[in-house]
């Protein structure tokens, strides 16, 4: 019933508690027919690492910024997936009658690390322990699941920059995104290899934000054009790429999204928009497979036939994606949520997809160790 | 238990803690069984998919780690290019690396008699020599100069910065002439082949830059404020970029000779050249292929990186009177 972002930044003025304040304040003014702080009694905060951001504990310095202490509060960690998974568990604890109204915050300022060198070390850590000792930088791990797709479907490396750039020239209609420029095929493929095939163009970027979103289990009561969550599911597969029989795959994302279509009774035809997990190219043209776009080893096809892009049959990523928005690790989640619930309400300005009825979360963790799937309807 | 690679990324950007690049794998046995392991970054560009191997355990400060080392029919063979190679030290340490099986790129200013000499001794010894035009104070004659090089010899994994001239004379007579064409040849001409070299040597996953310096370098010497400044500077320049370049498997050491028996030296005038035999402890002077063993030894002890080595008799610890 109410969603609020901060413009996603590569390097911002502002510390982690004044992004959080900008949001959890600014948040309870979107709402159509008013909310007091009073009134909600959950709060969720979503953060990937205290090292981004200086600070633990957010929770009860949400709770002191909207002015409401009975409320009760934790922080989510679910890697990539921190800020879904905090949606998750609202959604739960709400379900249960117990609870009214949530507050989630998601934020991340990934700025506060020295070097990219360094904000990678921390986010190695979200791979097994094997994988973690073995020095594997995230963009390595995906580079062998890219290595591993493209050997056995025939996909190309301009197959990959084909996402980066539908993303990029989305990103252009979205205000909140980090990037706000359009790059050709050649800029992807011309930009320095980090880990063959991946190149620099193929990444999202390092990025600072902070995103807060109100959910109620009578959303009516605030406002005449609530967004309902119809199916939401949260699936684990291992979490190292080399356990996997399908190292090709995300297991966890095709059986969390079976399940979130199920609960919802619409399948991926019933879907107007997706907003899905592309920290690097290779996974959005998985994420087809996974989220019954495409068949098995067809999803880069999609791509070719402009299915995916913004005037396509089925948008993915409108927003711009992780790859041009942004990706804030605990903002991210909550902001595709937030994009979703803007579109369904008509309200995404030049980047809003028409008649847009039901749209589709896909946030994951890791590569892939956990995901969460989101299916929301007007 | 056979092991192959079941698929691979070449990891070119170092990531903290680590430091290094490498290439990560995945490799598998007959039973299916799966481990992710790394294999030394010297096998960039040359393991593919199911090339099989056998696994070792290193030691690291993080842990144990799986190694990968993919059985290969044959190691290309090494490469490596002196600058100035053609005569004096130069030569001496292309004919040493020759005599350990390298093949040899001398990139000089002029393909004269004693550089068509040199490469025939090479060739000699029955590995392949090349000769590349090269005037190391130029960028553009440089990066032609390595881009040809990499075409003709296919890799380079040595590249020994060697070129050198001197106009000495005291500081009051020095032009700023005689300081330019000194500083650009024996500092500037090493800057400029290690950057043209770099993108060779990080694409290969490694390589090592050895700069002739000189104990001038270290010592200072009269009349030679030119050449004593270009040889401390390249001390600077090989400390910094052993910093900079280790992640990518590249090492860089400065060797720092006494006077040596070269055409070079023996310019210096008799009566001043005896004064400084009396002076040191090992009283004469060193041979160019004393020099040329150093450097060969500095390749292959791969603990060796951002020091200056002295081979000088004993020169820079000598007293006035030794």
């Amino acid at each position: 019933m109410g969603a609020y972002s901060t413009k996603y930044e590569s390097r911002t003025s502002k510390d982690t508690s004044e992004l959080i304040r900008e949001v959890a304040v600014n948040v309870f003014n979107t709402v159509d027919k008013g909310i007091s702080p009073g009134e909600v009694d959950l709060i969720i905060t979503s953060n990937y690492s205290d090292s981004f951001g200086i600070l633990l504990h957010s929770a009860p310095l949400v709770a002191d910024i909207i002015g409401n202490r009975s409320a009760v509060g934790f922080r989510a960690e679910n890697a990539c997936a921190s800020g879904t998974t905090a949606v998750y568990l609202a959604w739960q604890l709400l379900s249960t009658g117990k609870f009214r109204n949530a507050l989630i915050v998601g934020f991340e300022k990934m700025s506060s690390q020295g070097s990219s060198a360094k904000a990678n070390e921390l986010l190695m850590r979200t791979g097994s322990p094997d994988e973690y000792r073995t020095g594997a930088p995230f963009l390595s791990l995906y580079a062998l699941i890219a290595r591993e797709y493209m050997r056995k479907y025939g996909a190309t490396e301009e197959d990959l920059a084909l996402v980066a750039v539908k993303n990029h020239e989305n990103a252009t209609r979205n205000p909140l995104a980090q990037f706000q420029k359009k790059i050709t095929v050649d800029d992807v493929l011309r930009s320095p290899y980090i880990s063959t095939p991946l190149k620099l163009l193929d990444a999202s970027p390092l990025s600072d934000g902070a995103v807060a979103l109100l959910l109620s289990s009578d959303p009516k009561k605030y406002t005449d054009s609530p967004v309902y969550i119809k199916g939401i599911s949260l699936k684990h597969d291992y979490p190292g790429v080399y356990q996997r029989e399908d190292m090709s795959s995300f297991k966890a994302v095709r059986e969390a999204s079976e399940e979130a279509y199920r609960m919802s009774g619409l399948g991926p035809e019933k879907i107007d928009l997706f907003e899905v997990h592309d920290a690097f190219t290779i996974s959005e043209i998985i994420l087809y497979e996974m989220l019954g776009l495409a068949e098995k080893g067809k999803g880069y096809k999609l791509l070719r036939e402009g299915v995916t892009s913004f005037a396509g049959h089925k948008p993915v990523n409108a927003s711009g994606g992780l790859k041009a928005k942004g990706h804030p690790i605990g903002a991210t989640g909550v902001g595709m949520v937030a994009e979703v619930y803007w579109q369904l309400r008509g309200e995404a300005g030049a980047r809003q997809v028409s008649g847009a009825e039901a749209g589709l979360v896909e946030n994951h963790g890791g590569t892939g160790g956990t995901s969460v799937v989101i299916v929301l309807t007007r | 238990m056979g092991w192959r690679i079941r698929v691979f990324t070449e990891l070119l950007t170092p990531v903290e803690p680590f430091k290094s690049t490498y290439i990560l794998a995945i490799v598998e046995n007959e039973q299916g069984e799966r481990k992710i392991a790394r294999i030394p970054s010297k096998y960039f560009g040359l393991v593919s998919e199911g090339v099989e191997g056998d696994i070792t355990e290193e030691w690291t400060v993080f842990g144990k780690v799986t190694v990968f080392i993919p059985r290969l029919n044959g190691y290309p063979r090494r490469v490596v290019l002196v600058t100035g190679g053609s005569r004096g030290i130069g030569a001496s340490i292309s004919l040493e690396f020759a005599k350990h099986g390298f093949n040899v790129v001398i990139a000089d200013i002029m393909r004269d008699e004693e550089a068509e000499k040199t490469l025939e001794a090479i060739r000699g010894l029955g590995v392949e020599a090349y000769y590349v035009e090269m005037d190391v104070s130029k960028w553009e004659s440089v990066s032609k100069g390595i881009g040809e090089a990499v075409k003709l010899a296919g890799r380079i994994d040595v590249l020994v910065n060697n070129a050198g001239i001197t106009r000495d004379t005291y500081l009051e007579r020095m032009s700023e002439d005689d300081w330019n064409k000194v500083l650009d040849v024996n500092l500037k001409g090493a800057f400029l082949c290690s950057k043209a070299v770099y993108p060779v040597m990080k694409k290969q996953g490694g390589g090592v830059i050895i700069n002739i310096s000189s104990i001038i370098g270290i010592l200072g010497n009269p009349a030679q404020a030119n050449y004593s400044a270009s040889k401390a500077g390249l001390i600077g320049l090989t400390k910094t970029l052993a910093k900079e370049l280790a992640p990518y498997g590249i090492r860089v050491v400065a060797i720092a000779p006494g006077f040596a028996k070269t055409r070079m030296a023996l310019a210096v005038p008799s009566p001043l050249l005896q004064e400084y035999l009396r002076r040191i402890p090992i009283p004469r002077l060193v041979e160019p292929e004393e020099i040329a063993k150093l450097v060969f030894h500095v390749v292959e002890n791969e603990a060796l990186n951002g020091i200056v080595i002295p081979i000088d008799l004993g020169t820079t610890i000598s007293s006035p009177i030794a």
